[in-house]
């Protein structure tokens, strides 16, 4: 088994969003997902980047999807978290999550 | 429909290795421009999308050179330098060419600026030129499609009026085309019933038209050829706009029934996005030739296109026109004798035929720009040619190749090229996006070329090969210089330099020269342009635009068929702004100066016997009697048009000063009779008015008679009306009269006077501007030019100079040697900017229609201009020469 691979903070955002598109997830809504949820702006390049790498880690897998006319006669390139991707997630969460234990006072002060 | 600008997906294209991430990327970014050009337009999304190619492509450019790409050993270097192919060492040279860039950034920076400037003023002007000029139409089959233009002899060419019984001739007899067709364009028709009535210009086209073109309805069919003959199917075929803005794009549009000019139509077709020949049609119609115009060969007003027959040249379709026309002038010379034809390109044929001219002018500009950039690069090249001889000098005596010296040289060059043409891009752009706003709105859709108005790649192209041309032109001229020298005698005048070699000099002052001449020519065509676009708007026009509120419209003709409808109309229209209180003097008439729509009728003074091909055209206006006092015109002599005068009175007209003087040389025009139409009745002159400029482009008071509205209602109608306050004001007055003569009548086009002729005048108003900001350029350029020569020379005379003062030499002196050879340069580049001037002045006149009017006053003036700003440019750097200490001037070198 692949060792779990350390995720960044904003790689882990980035599979986050694409759990949150669930099916048919490619770039253009998962950067709105990330934008809508963070109130941050992504830049389309980091977010090309960033699931190239994740791609190259092995944390999420694509497939071309059929050309449509709205794009030109391009496809789509969806992508899904693979199973090492949602490992490495957990890992990633569990990490965040003990250590924000006993701080959530802190935390979750308006 | 909208594609995004095809450049920058060229971009990112480039930019991204990896084929499927490509296709996923542009994918995207497709779908994300579409949304958002729905959402807020196409030229936010274009701007958008090249934001985003733009960090696209560097990012995933710069993944590529990431650790883990290919990654060069320092051996392979060692390796490279060793063998001796041609491009050895080329990593080698390009680096080091680009730190020598880099060492100097004033210089460099010059040199860029200089070349990036005449750049980008050629690709906007490239641009300009394709778009509006080589090929404002772009449809599928304009390559076979011609126009076949006919005029009277007398009449300007350009102004194509073909008559329905010659068209019908040739359509049956020319065997050139595969099919003709014609158009009757200008016209307006009326859509009512379903919602806001809405005045639409129509064009009237004979079935063969859409086929001429190769164009299919998208959603629909074509005209059938049962459509156009009289009492077949009233039909329409909607343009995309129409379709989409006022039927929602609703394909149940089909076999709807329109009310078109108050009587039902079909609609069989809608046209393909932005088709919109000729002159802009929101939707078409059959042209029926009833029986009067199968006869009708006196006057014309039909544009005739037609699709050449499979292997037919130009040529050899204009061959058999003209033999064609011949018959006709033979066979019917009371109205044919004086008619030509001539077959020309369709792009050509529906172009301005002013436009070229324009076009062409700005050409020669934008190249003369460039060519004054790329001396100042040749210039500031030549000066470092010489700081680096020494350089070269000890490169050379370690054994480099004179090639390898010389092709460092170049590289410099075409990085300096290179550079300068991606700089210019954004400059280019920037100037695009000026000229796209250049023109008002309200008369874009009469510039075919409009939508494909922006940065393509073609004039990019073109620009980069420019680029690499000019700088290798003036690149290699000192580069040869530099490795010609002798290699021993450049190291030792290294040490303590004098002057330049003889040679350099020369060019050097050469280049100066040039620069000189080349910007006094370009000021020269600058300053002309602006006092031609001056005098369009602010000449004595005769009349006064000022306070007045303008509205053109034009009624439907089945509804208002009968003169007597469209006398009830205007004098309604009339009676509900007399209730205004801020309109002092209000009129209708079939048109305004400036307004087009002019009219003309050939023009019998009585007692002169003229043959039929003598008889010259006159303006005919049709007036109601507040039409002088709401333009400002003056009465000269005699008496002004009343309400005593309609339609059942004496026929009497008013006529302009030139007229009368043209006809009565020396006589009374009051009393005098002349004739519209051979056979009509006499009208007889009651008054003389002044002169007005009916339309700045022809530059000529045209003979005009004014005669009563009422006695020949047109359908085209212009309602104005003046106020001692602000005519915007009248606006709603205006509306309401027009709705008070009847509430189905839309207006076409509200607008106070000045608006109209700021329209009419955009064309020569955005061409000097142009060609100003060029000449800006051009002036700019020289200064810098000549100073960079002069601070330059200056510098290398430091040590002669503090020899001079340390013997005696005062400041005054120091500043007058150096000015010695400033003058010479100055003088020279003068004198022949002056003769080139001259001939620009000259060239301009014939081309532009006499609205250009060279004076050798306003040449001399731009060269006194010139020639001191070069002055000044040479006297700085003399003088901080003379302001050195001797004893820091002996120590330098």
């Amino acid at each position: 088994m692949k060792p779990t691979p350390y995720l960044g903070e904003f790689e882990y955002a980035v599979l986050l969003a694409i759990l949150h598109v669930e099916t048919d997830a490619y770039a253009v809504p998962v950067r709105e997902v990330l934008e809508g949820r963070t109130g941050r702006p992504v830049a389309r390049g980091a977010l090309y980047t960033a699931l190239e790498r994740l791609e190259t880690k092995g944390c999420v897998r694509s497939r071309m999807g059929d050309p449509t006319p709205e794009r030109g006669g391009r496809a789509r390139r969806y992508f899904s978290v693979t199973p090492l991707g949602m490992r490495a997630l957990k890992a990633t969460h569990a990490a965040l999550a003990s250590l924000s234990k006993g701080l959530e006072a802190l935390l979750e002060q308006p | 429909m909208n594609a995004p600008p095809p450049f920058a997906e060229r971009l990112i294209r480039a930019a991204i290795r990896d084929a499927e991430w490509r296709e996923a990327v542009t994918g995207d970014l497709r779908e994300e421009f579409s949304a958002l050009a729905a959402r807020h337009g196409a030229t936010i999304a274009r701007r958008w999308y090249w934001r985003q190619a733009v960090a696209l492509a560097l990012r995933f450019a710069a993944g590529r050179l990431r650790p883990g790409a290919v990654r060069t050993r320092r051996w392979e270097i060692v390796e490279a330098e060793e063998s001796r192919g041609w491009f050895s060492g080329l990593r080698q040279d390009v680096t080091y060419a680009a730190r020598t860039l880099r060492q100097r950034p004033a210089l460099t920076g010059a040199m860029l600026v200089a070349l990036s400037l005449g750049l980008a003023a050629n690709a906007t002007i490239f641009t300009l030129a394709d778009a509006i000029v080589l090929r404002p139409h772009r449809l599928p089959g304009v390559d076979r499609a011609v126009m076949v233009t006919s005029s009277g002899r007398h009449e300007l060419e350009g102004t194509s009026t073909v008559a329905p019984a010659d068209f019908l001739d040739w359509q049956a007899q020319a065997t050139a085309f595969e099919r003709l067709a014609a158009v009757e364009a200008y016209g307006e028709v009326t859509i009512t019933g379903d919602g806001e009535p809405l005045a639409v210009p129509v064009g009237l086209v004979t079935p063969e038209f859409l086929s001429v073109l190769q164009v299919s309805p998208t959603l629909g069919r074509d005209f059938l050829a049962a459509e156009g003959v009289p009492g077949g199917p009233r039909v329409v075929i909607l343009s995309d706009m129409l379709w989409r803005v006022r039927y929602q794009s609703d394909p149940g549009i089909i076999g709807r029934s329109l009310l078109i000019d108050g009587a039902p139509a079909v609609v069989i077709g809608v046209a393909p996005p932005r088709f919109s020949i000729p002159m802009g049609s929101r939707l078409w119609m059959p042209f029926r030739f009833d029986e009067t115009m199968v006869r009708q060969r006196e006057r014309g007003w039909l544009m005739v296109m037609g699709r050449l027959a499979e292997g037919v040249t130009i040529a050899r379709a204009d061959a058999e026109m003209q033999t064609l026309v011949e018959a006709q002038r033979r066979a019917y010379p009371e109205t044919n004798a004086n008619r030509v034809v001539s077959v020309l390109t369709f792009n050509r044929g529906m172009g301005d035929p002013g436009a070229a001219n324009f076009v062409a002018v700005w050409q020669a500009a934008a190249l003369l720009l460039l060519l004054l950039g790329s001396a100042n690069v040749g210039n500031l090249l030549l000066a470092r040619g010489a700081e680096r001889q020494q350089e070269l000098a000890m490169r050379m005596a370690l054994g480099a190749s004179r090639w390898r010296v010389l092709r460092q040289l170049i590289i410099e060059g075409g990085l300096l090229a290179a550079l300068a043409a991606l700089l210019s891009v954004p400059l280019a752009m920037a100037g695009i996006a000026a000229s796209r706003t250049a023109i008002p709105e309200s008369i874009q859709r009469y510039v075919p070329g409009w939508d494909h108005l922006y940065l393509q790649p073609r004039p990019l192209l073109v620009m980069a090969a420019l680029a690499v041309a000019a700088t290798m032109l003036f690149a290699l001229a000192p580069a040869v210089q530099a490795i010609r020298t002798e290699v021993l005698e450049s190291l030792r005048q290294g040490t303590r330099t004098a002057t330049a070699g003889r040679g350099r000099q020369w060019l050097r002052a050469a280049f100066a020269t040039t620069q000189i001449a080349l910007a006094l020519a370009l000021l020269t065509a600058a300053v002309l342009s602006v006092g031609a676009a001056r005098r369009a708007v602010s000449d004595s026009l005769g009349f006064e635009p000022a306070r007045v509120m303008t509205a053109r419209l034009t009624l439907p003709e089945t509804a208002y068929a009968e003169p007597e409808a469209r006398r009830q109309f205007a004098d309604r229209v009339l009676t509900s702004l007399a209730g205004v209180p801020a309109i002092t003097d209000a009129a209708v008439s079939n048109t305004i100066p400036y307004a087009g729509f002019g009219q003309s009728r050939p023009f019998w003074p009585e007692g002169v016997a003229l043959e039929t091909a003598e008889v010259r055209q006159v303006d005919y206006r049709r007036i109601t009697p507040g039409y002088f006092a709401t333009m400002g015109l003056p009465l000269r002599s005699g008496r002004l048009l009343t309400e005593a005068d309609h339609e059942t009175s004496a026929p009497v007209a008013v006529v302009s000063e030139m007229l009368a003087e043209r006809y009565w040389p020396g006589a009374d025009p009051l009393g005098q009779r002349f004739r519209l139409d051979p056979d009509g009745p006499p009208f007889t002159v009651v008054g003389v008015v002044g002169d007005v400029m009916q339309d700045w482009f022809m530059r000529q008071v045209s003979p005009t008679v004014y005669r009563s509205l009422r006695a020949d209602p047109p359908t085209t109608l212009f309602v104005v009306a003046r106020t001692p306050g602000h005519p915007l004001d009248l606006a709603g007055a205006l509306r309401t009269a027009i709705n008070a003569g009847d509430p189905q009548q839309p207006i076409t086009r509200l607008q106070t006077y000045d608006t109209v002729i700021a329209d009419k005048t955009a064309g020569i108003r955005f061409a000097a501007s142009t060609l100003t900001t060029m000449g800006v350029m051009a002036l700019f350029l020289a200064v810098m030019g000549i100073y960079s020569v002069m601070s330059y020379l200056a510098s290398r005379r430091t040590q002669e100079i503090g020899v001079r003062m340390a013997l005696g030499a005062t400041a005054g002196d120091v500043v007058r040697l150096a000015l010695r050879q400033a003058v010479p340069i100055t003088a020279g580049g003068t004198a022949i900017g002056l003769v080139l001037a001259l001939a620009v002045g000259k060239t301009m006149e014939s081309v532009m229609f006499g609205i250009v009017s060279g004076s050798v006053a306003t040449t001399l003036g731009v060269a006194l201009v010139l020639a001191s700003a070069a002055f000044v440019a040479s006297y700085l750097p003399a003088r901080r020469a003379a302001r050195l200490d001797p004893t820091t001037a002996l120590k330098a070198g």
